[in-house]
């Protein structure tokens, strides 16, 4: 009898809330807020985002006609009657400081000039939470995506995903580098592109500035194969090590937490006693950098040095040690992800920046190099502050296509190529 | 007689508390998400999140019976994926049979250790757990591998409600109305007096762990056609993810007749549907984990049978 009760309580319920969705007129448009501060904030941004949804798919049907018909002719449309919209990050807005730079930057500068809010959903860096991410927040009604994806594989799979739902969709800190997928996803009006480093480039300058300081001998801690970052930056130190005559020693994958690369680091240590240096290439665990300086210094052998790509936080004490010698990487960790951000609003608002090329875009962001302790005192000024300002406004306003039909691909990529902290 | 009232009103409480924390969860995010917890598209992303964990689950019911942890699920999970990817290169068809044996192979291994050479579950599976995050990097060449992109399409919703139907129609009939199910029940509330009756206690405990090998290397060919990609961080979450919906559903650690099927569903439809609410509703990922963190102490706090739990098998 209980039971039965239970079930009869349980199934209004259900009608309640199903009866409470029906009556939400835009509720399939609607997006989530950017600021999860408070229920009311949400609830607030969720019924913004639910009035903007119609008006978000409109554009969405716009773009699509200007990929077919290869036309802008929506590019001198007004700032003020712009859509509000949202885009989704896979990235938690809190923590490291390229984080916090890109979050501000999205959310204070980004936000009122292209009416986007931004909602940050962390994920696992898999391809399972890849696409759990895109799934989640194609139901929760964003109307743009950008990630970095953990393998090419799973790009078909999120490509179909984003073109039933009609969701924009760009790729950060990666490329994709199979011929097939690349052309699948280039064929979807939804792909808004990617920007990212010349990584081959990067791994080939360290190889080159180990070989101009006669290293011979190096260990690496890199990502597992696969991970197109990684491939790419390791075939660039491959050509290098052969112009250079430089022998891998030994190498660490897809390690996980911190105290993997300490262990990591001793076991080079321990295994060659004529090591010369340790590439921090790439991994997921932060600090990497920090961590293989320590393990040196407390192993005594300060006459290996650390070179790494990406510059870490705490550079200018790191570059005091005197064991990291060499860091590259862009002008800022969160660059690459910003532009991204600035691509997609120029998509979903209906004048993408690649216009007739529509969802071919794709950037650079030119490498950084520091070499001594000025260098990355000045770098840590800039790269240590968390309100740290990409774009100022005027500058934004020009990149949004809207204002300036002339901002294009071309232009975007020379504004990267010369772009300083 | 007072006492005994007390007693049936408290015990059925901690029976309707994981009812009542799904219908709280279906209530509050359906209403404040304007209803777009329902609409088809998240329902569509429900199905895809609660699939692992409702088929995992399924599998975890039989071992939880039988008061068994098995901390090796999500690493098993991976290999059984860069089997099957490896054997998806030589033939696409090969793929589920591989991943299937993979399984149950890794998971028959696991429980033999544990029943002929008396390790308990807890320490075997959490060595194998160590062992597969080796091995899965092995199998994978260090390397994230690809699957053929045909076998993309082979992920469909007829195909998704066929796997959950069937997991969930033939672990409510094993567990609930099976010898199987009621032999397993009786060993975990007292071992020593199921092998007094006869019943074998190591085949048991043995056919348990394959059982969790089939459904895990299930969900690792899943994960491949999903998502086209096999690498050594597939599976990472679906330990926790399990664990957390079984003890949402009131599952006792402990074993025992109190372990109901009904309780997988419960818990993994709890689960899926908390995350897919917060993200409708835009928390960010902090406030997820703070919410997710004091609904599981709440309901574990109620629903926990206390008086049953001893130590871990």
């Amino acid at each position: 009898m209980k039971r039965r009760f239970l079930a009869a309580v349980m199934t209004a319920m259900l009608t309640v809330g199903l009866l409470a969705g029906c009556g939400d007129a835009g509720g399939s448009g609607g997006s989530t807020g950017g600021d999860a501060g408070g229920d009311a904030n949400a609830a607030d941004a969720g019924n913004d985002a639910a009035d903007a949804g119609s008006a978000g798919d409109d554009t969405g049907a716009d773009t699509e006609s200007d990929a077919t018909g290869a036309g802008t002719g929506s590019d001198s449309a007004a700032a003020a009657d712009l859509n509000e919209i949202t885009i989704a990050v896979p990235f938690a807005d809190s923590g490291v400081m390229f984080m916090n730079q890109m979050s501000y930057n999205l959310n204070e500068k980004l936000g009122p000039v292209a009416k986007v809010k931004t909602v940050y959903q962390a994920s696992t860096f898999d391809a399972d939470g890849c696409l759990t991410f895109v799934e989640s927040e194609i139901a929760a009604g964003v109307d743009g995506l950008m990630f970095c994806p953990p393998s090419d594989s799973v790009l078909p799979t999120i490509c179909s995903l984003c073109d039933e739902a009609g969701v924009y969709w760009a790729i950060s800190m990666r490329s994709i580098n199979d011929e097939e997928i690349k052309a699948m996803c280039e064929a979807s009006p939804y792909y808004v592109g990617n920007c990212y480093e010349d990584e081959e480039n990067t791994g080939y300058l360290v190889g080159k500035y180990l070989g101009e300081s006669d290293a011979k001998k190096i260990a690496i801690i890199t990502t597992t194969k696969g991970d197109t970052t990684g491939d790419a930056r390791e075939a660039g130190l491959a050509r290098a090590c052969e112009e250079f005559d430089i022998e891998i020693v030994g190498e660490a994958r897809g390690l996980a937490q911190a105290s993997d690369v300490t262990n990591a680091v001793e076991s080079f240590l321990s295994a060659n006693a004529d090591l010369d240096a340790v590439f921090c290439v790439g991994t997921t665990v932060t600090g990497v950098q920090e961590i293989s300086v320590k393990a040196v210094q407390d192993s005594g052998r300060e006459d290996v040095k650390v070179v790494c790509i990406d510059h870490p936080e705490g550079i200018t004490a790191l570059f005091e040690t005197g064991i990291l010698t060499y860091s590259v990487g862009t002008p800022s960790f969160a660059l690459d992800m910003y532009v991204c951000g600035i691509k997609l609003v120029n998509a979903v608002q209906g004048t993408p920046i690649s216009g007739s090329l529509e969802g071919k875009s794709t950037n650079f962001v030119d490498m950084a190099e520091i070499r001594t302790v000025e260098e990355a005192k000045a770098y840590e000024e800039a790269g240590s502050n968390p309100e740290y300002v990409f774009f100022e406004e005027d500058e934004l306003q020009q990149m949004m296509r809207w204002n300036n039909p002339d901002f294009d691909e071309n232009a975007l990529q020379e504004l990267l190529s010369n772009y300083e902290l | 007689m007072e006492k005994m009232k007390a007693n049936t009103t408290k015990v059925d409480f901690q029976k309707i508390f994981p009812f009542l924390g799904l219908a709280a969860v279906l209530i509050f995010f359906g209403a404040f998400s304007g209803g777009r917890l329902f609409t088809a598209q998240n329902l569509k992303a429900v199905l895809n999140d609660g699939l692992y964990i409702i088929v995992g689950a399924s599998g975890y019911a039989f071992l939880f019976a039988m008061g068994i942890l098995d901390f090796s699920i999500g690493a098993n999970m991976a290999v059984s994926c860069a089997v099957a990817c490896l054997a998806a290169k030589i033939n696409p068809w090969l793929a589920l049979p591989a991943a299937l044996l993979t399984g149950m192979l890794i998971s028959g291994i696991l429980g033999l250790v544990h029943v002929k050479a008396h390790v308990d579950a807890f320490i075997t599976t959490l060595a194998g757990q160590f062992i597969l995050n080796g091995l899965v990097l092995i199998v994978l060449d260090n390397s994230v591998q690809q699957a053929p992109l045909e076998m993309l399409k082979w992920y469909t919703l007829p195909l998704k409600l066929v796997i959950l139907i069937g997991c969930m129609v033939a672990g409510y009939l094993m567990l609930e109305h099976g010898v199987y199910g009621k032999t397993g029940k009786l060993i975990g509330s007292c071992p020593e007096a199921a092998r007094q009756t006869g019943i074998n206690v190591g085949r048991h405990k043995l056919a348990a762990f394959v059982i969790m090998g089939a459904l895990v290397g299930l969900l690792g060919f899943v994960s491949l056609i999903r998502t086209g990609t096999a690498s050594s961080k597939t599976g990472s979450t679906l330990m926790m993810n399990v664990l957390n919906a079984a003890l949402l559903g009131g599952l006792p650690m402990s074993g025992g007749p109190t372990t109901k099927f009904r309780g997988v569903i419960v818990g993994s439809l709890t689960m899926a549907f908390l995350t897919s609410g917060m993200t409708l509703m835009g928390y960010n990922v902090n406030t997820q984990q703070i919410v997710k963190g004091l609904i599981f102490l709440i309901a574990i706090s109620i629903s926990f049978d206390r008086k049953n739990m001893k130590v871990i098998k």
